[in-house]
């Protein structure tokens, strides 16, 4: 029971450190913490090398005091962390930021090494018990990743944080009593109830100061009317009464009236959302149609059925209502904003989504789309990612399964007919994401049987957002017209309509070329391929097989980068690819030097003791490789299933824990005359199973795609069961195999495995990234199969001792 | 190791030899700055003006404490309230955008450090300055009134509304991008004038946004890259 409340701490700590970080600073690394997670782990194995003989001696008293300070060393390392001075938006000018970003990473590091060096001991004393221990150690951590989801519908992170160390500090309390070490029970108990008076409080955070909430807050007048938890976002409600809110992207320089005011609803402290008052005075309402979305509706018909993928705080719903729909379906994955909307900000919003033309739903945007049976008008994708980057882009290089081809191809499908598809999106200068997005939608239309695309797309251009018009039916020369008008009165810009000219672009927001129209021409020309290849960012169609549409990173851009500096140019802000590698390099190195070169050290004290074969460090590398391998990209692949990342990254954890841990106590049971044979069958099920991943998740996903997300989670779980429990066969195979042979044989095994882990979580996605994800799961299986053909045999050689 | 490193770092003196003017290797770095620039820009190299004002205006005075030592470099830092006081080479083009005459009404949304607020100043320009932080308006107002400049008109409050007391203007400045260009900031620009307003975040940037008003009322945009960005490699 101890060691079960003790695991589950630990896997919440990771998963709530996720959250905390996409809260305090951005989500750039969601990466950094499961592999600074699996260092901890890893390292704990090195000390045990060292240390273990000293700890097994105090044993009772080692493992209360381990499990003390682990309890105490999580709130305790992340405050500290807190205090440092780090701030990764200066890591292009500070070189002390990076030292200050390892020393964040050794320092959340601790509480894992705490408690994988706990667990580690328990299993030195109480061997005959290991299965036991095994057991409760997973099975308390899976629950631990599940039930800290959970937990986030009604706690904040702030409060999550100590109760954790409450938790933590009963187990430890348990396991003394247990022991029969009552005055340590009774200390633990004690800690355990002071931490526990401070969780209705919490710890106190502090966000970097240069996040959009933090920033407005210091704006005179301005007050949190609400804070609102739930694992996909912590949110955040503003008002500022002498300074009034007022975000409208995309506004013309034209627009006769000013917006009126509004409040701001801020996911995470970052991106905002914003209500805008309407008092139901169609007038002052107006700015709507000034927008670049409110091009679709010069070619829509009289009350049309509307769908906005990502409502949101209702800005797309507000204008579809002003401009005449009909029936509109808001989308919206958070129904915490849902639920805002109806209560509290209700009457703020006029009644917004309790309008009888309006009805909303709690969904994420691609599977409505999926499973919806009403055809609509205009589907409109509006900026997304406003909120969505912010909660749902755990990643450096985030995966996105609402902009890919075939997410686009299914927003057709949805359409009636002469129904319009809407995209708005940022421009970036030097472009990029927008000439992708273009590049996409013409590979979309060209699946779904378009001659020529370039007649079935329409692409206003105003000077921060611009937004693509998509038909499956061609626009005729009077549709064209009619959209120039509209842009012409409100000095946008056509970047591309069937029939346009180089000389009739770029005349209002003027670019130093115009870009966007020679990308689309090339894009629909013969040239397509030439292009991708020689443009200076990657602009290639996202797909579901590679869905990085915020990928634009391209290897050649890194000499202009380093050149360019110290001019502050964002040219090649294009960070998160690199941070991605950077963050491979310093887990590599500290990996390196925690695990692996101590271990080489100790060589020199242990003079005569036999050392492990490449056979072994070969196994346990690929073991270790092949495993992190399919539990990143499950994690991504799980994205599409789940709709939310934090529910993704806890029940693929969670399963991979609690299945794998299974296959592993079984696998402790087999013969050691049968272990090759069966780790080699292990192999072979994983393989098979993991290479036919992606296709068996297709059908998971066509058949339960209405279920409930409860229901929907239970499948996964059952869906990752049988991989899992393959998984967890050549792992322990493989150390009792060795455990025999010498006394750093498993210290050297376990190191091999921590560093490999380290490795596979960066590498794993870096490597979908280029190859995507049904390749990356063929080659996890050769690493499963390369592992097996190191298999740790007894050479005679090896077996005297060498 | 680690609170080794903390005590290292926080006892790191301040250097009491800073200069009051200008090293000559930061007019070099932006001097070469606007040596990459690209044509459209409309500048090979910044105006005497500016680099006079450059030299003159004592930037590590307008930064805290703690940052005083990185104020002659070209670089950003952070002044506190989760503001930053931009990097000299953006200041000078800012700057020269405008193409300001002696006399000349400037209206800037955002004083921050009052550091853009003084260099315009210095160029010539009446300058009025609005800020929504009441501690960074209350520190810009005391820190320009000490070194000289009492003549900027300061204000504290919400900057979408411009200054229409003292609007037209020949030339505004927004110093953080908002969502839209506040339509009243453009009713107040003269005809003939130039409104700068830099797109990007608050360390870095992305590009400058250049409204222009002609002589007839008609508003037109350019956005101006401070690099030059040539899409294709390869064969093309």
């Amino acid at each position: 029971m101890a060691v079960a409340l003790l695991a589950a701490a630990s896997l919440a700590f990771e998963v709530l450190l996720m959250r905390l970080f996409s809260i305090l600073q951005w989500h750039h690394f969601a990466y950094m913490i499961i592999s600074l997670a699996l260092l901890g782990y890893g390292t704990s194995g090195t000390l045990m090398a060292f240390f273990a003989g000293g700890l097994l001696r105090r044993f009772e008293r080692a493992w209360t005091l381990l499990a003390m300070g682990f309890g105490l060393s999580m709130p305790l390392v992340f405050l500290l962390a807190e205090q440092l001075p780090f701030n990764p938006l200066e890591l292009l000018w500070d070189p002390w930021q990076w030292l200050w970003l390892a020393t964040v990473y050794l320092l959340l590091m601790v509480p894992f090494l705490l408690v994988a060096l706990l667990i580690g001991i328990s299993f030195a004393r109480y061997g005959n018990r290991i299965g036991a221990i095994y057991g409760a150690d997973l099975l308390g951590a899976g629950v631990g990743a599940l039930a800290v989801v959970a937990l986030l519908y009604w706690l904040f992170p702030r409060q999550l944080l100590p109760l954790l160390a409450v938790v933590a500090l009963g187990g430890a309390s348990l396991g003394a009593w247990a022991m029969h070490r009552p005055r340590l029970a009774l200390g633990a108990g004690v800690v355990a109830l002071l931490f526990l008076g401070i969780v209705q409080q919490g710890v106190p955070l502090s966000p970097n100061p240069f996040k959009p909430l933090q920033q407005q807050l210091q704006v005179m007048g301005t007050r949190v009317l609400g804070e609102y938890s739930s694992p996909l976002a912590k949110l955040t409600m503003v008002e500022s009464e002498q300074v009034p809110l007022r975000y409208i992207l995309g506004l013309s320089l034209n627009t006769p009236q000013s917006p009126p005011e509004q409040l701001g609803l801020f996911a995470d402290g970052d991106a905002m959302m914003a209500i805008t008052r309407f008092e139901g005075d169609p007038k002052s309402l107006t700015f709507l149609a000034w927008t670049p979305e409110a091009a679709a509706w010069e070619l829509l018909p009289g009350k049309p059925r509307v769908l906005v993928l990502g409502a949101g705080t209702g800005m797309p719903v507000l204008r579809a209502l002003h401009l005449g729909a009909g029936e509109i379906h808001a989308v919206e994955v958070n129904g915490q904003v849902v639920e805002l909307m109806r209560g509290p900000y209700a009457a703020y919003s006029g009644d917004l989504y309790q309008s009888p033309e309006v009805r909303v739903v709690t969904a994420e945007a691609r599977r409505y789309a999926r499973t919806s049976d009403t055809v609509f008008d205009l589907v409109e994708l509006p900026l997304l990612d406003a909120f969505n980057a912010a909660s749902a882009g755990l990643y450096a290089v985030s995966e996105s399964y609402v902009y890919t081809v075939e997410a686009l191809r299914e927003y057709l499908r949805r359409l009636a007919p002469g129904g319009l598809l809407s995209v708005t999106r940022w421009v970036r200068l030097p472009p990029r994401e927008r000439i992708k997005l273009f590049a996409m939608a013409v590979e979309a239309l060209q699946q779904e049987g378009v001659a020529e695309p370039g007649r079935h797309l329409l692409w206003i251009r105003g000077w921060n957002t611009a937004t693509l018009l998509v038909r499956l039916t061609p626009f005729s020369s009077v549709e064209v017209e009619r959209v120039a008008r509209f842009a012409r009165s409100r000095s946008f810009d056509l970047a591309w309509a069937p029939g346009l000219s180089q000389s009739q672009v770029n005349r209002y927001n003027r670019l130093p070329q115009p870009w966007f129209y020679t990308a689309a021409s090339s894009i629909l020309g013969k040239e397509r391929d030439a292009f991708f290849r020689d443009y200076r960012f990657h602009v290639e169609p996202a797909t579901d097989d590679r869905p990085y549409f915020y990928r634009f990173f391209r290897w050649n851009l890194l000499p202009e980068m380093v050149r360019m500096r110290m001019q502050g140019s964002t040219f090649l802000q294009e960070t998160g690819y690199l941070v991605l590698v950077i963050t491979l390099l310093q887990a590599l190195l500290l990996a390196g030097l925690l695990l692996l070169v101590p271990l080489r050290l100790q060589r020199r004290f242990r003079q005569g003791e036999p050392l492990p074969g490449w056979r072994q460090h070969g196994y346990f590398f690929f073991v270790g490789l092949g495993f992190m391998f399919i539990e990143v990209i499950a994690i991504q692949l799980f994205i599409r299933y789940l709709s939310h990342p934090v529910y993704a990254v806890a029940v693929v954890l969670s399963a991979f824990l609690v299945f794998a841990g299974l296959g592993a106590w079984v696998s402790l049971k087999v013969k050691k005359r049968n272990r090759r044979r069966v780790a080699g069958l292990a192999v072979i099920v994983a393989g098979l199973l993991v290479v036919s991943y992606p296709a068996l998740l297709h059908q998971l996903i066509a058949t339960t795609h209405g279920w409930p997300d409860a229901l929907r989670i239970l499948a996964s779980l059952l869906f990752i069961a049988p991989l899992a429990f393959a998984m967890g066969f050549p792992f322990t195979l493989g150390l009792s195999e060795v455990s025999d042979r010498g006394r750093l044989h498993i210290p050297w095994a376990w190191a091999v495995n921590g560093f490999a882990s380290v490795l596979g979580t960066t590498l794993a996605t870096l490597a979908a990234i280029h190859l995507g994800l049904q390749l990356v799961l063929w080659l996890a299986a050769a690493f499963y199969l390369l592992a097996w053909s190191c298999w740790p045999a007894v050479s005679p050689k090896r077996a005297r001792g060498g | 190791m680690l609170l080794g490193l903390l005590l290292l770092c926080s006892s790191l003196p301040a250097r009491s030899d800073r200069p009051q003017v200008a090293p000559e290797r930061l007019i070099e770095e932006v001097r070469a700055f606007y040596g990459t620039l690209p044509p459209d820009v409309g500048f090979e190299a910044p105006s005497e003006a500016v680099i006079t004002a450059l030299r003159k205006v004592p930037r590590p005075l307008f930064v805290p404490e703690s940052q005083r030592d990185k104020a002659w470099e070209n670089r950003p830092l952070p002044i506190g309230h989760g503001q930053t006081i931009s990097q000299p080479n953006v200041v000078a083009l800012m700057t020269d955008l405008l193409q300001i005459e002696p006399g000349d009404r400037v209206l800037e949304v955002g004083t921050g450090s009052g550091y853009q607020a003084a260099i315009l100043a210095e160029v010539g320009a009446e300058v009025y300055s609005i800020e929504i932080v009441e501690e960074l308006a209350r520190s810009a107002r005391e820190r320009l009134r000490e070194l000289g400049y009492g003549k900027v008109h300061l204000r504290t409050g919400d900057g979408y509304h411009g200054w229409p007391e003292a609007a037209p203007f020949d030339g505004i400045i927004v110093t953080a991008a908002a969502s839209h260009v506040p339509p009243p900031l453009v009713r107040q620009l003269k005809p003939g004038g130039r409104m700068v307003i830099p797109v990007g975040g608050r360390f870095t940037l992305q590009y400058l946004m250049l409204v222009e008003k002609d002589a007839q009322g008609t508003v037109s945009t350019r956005q101006l890259l401070p690099v030059i960005f040539v899409p294709l490699t390869g064969s093309h």
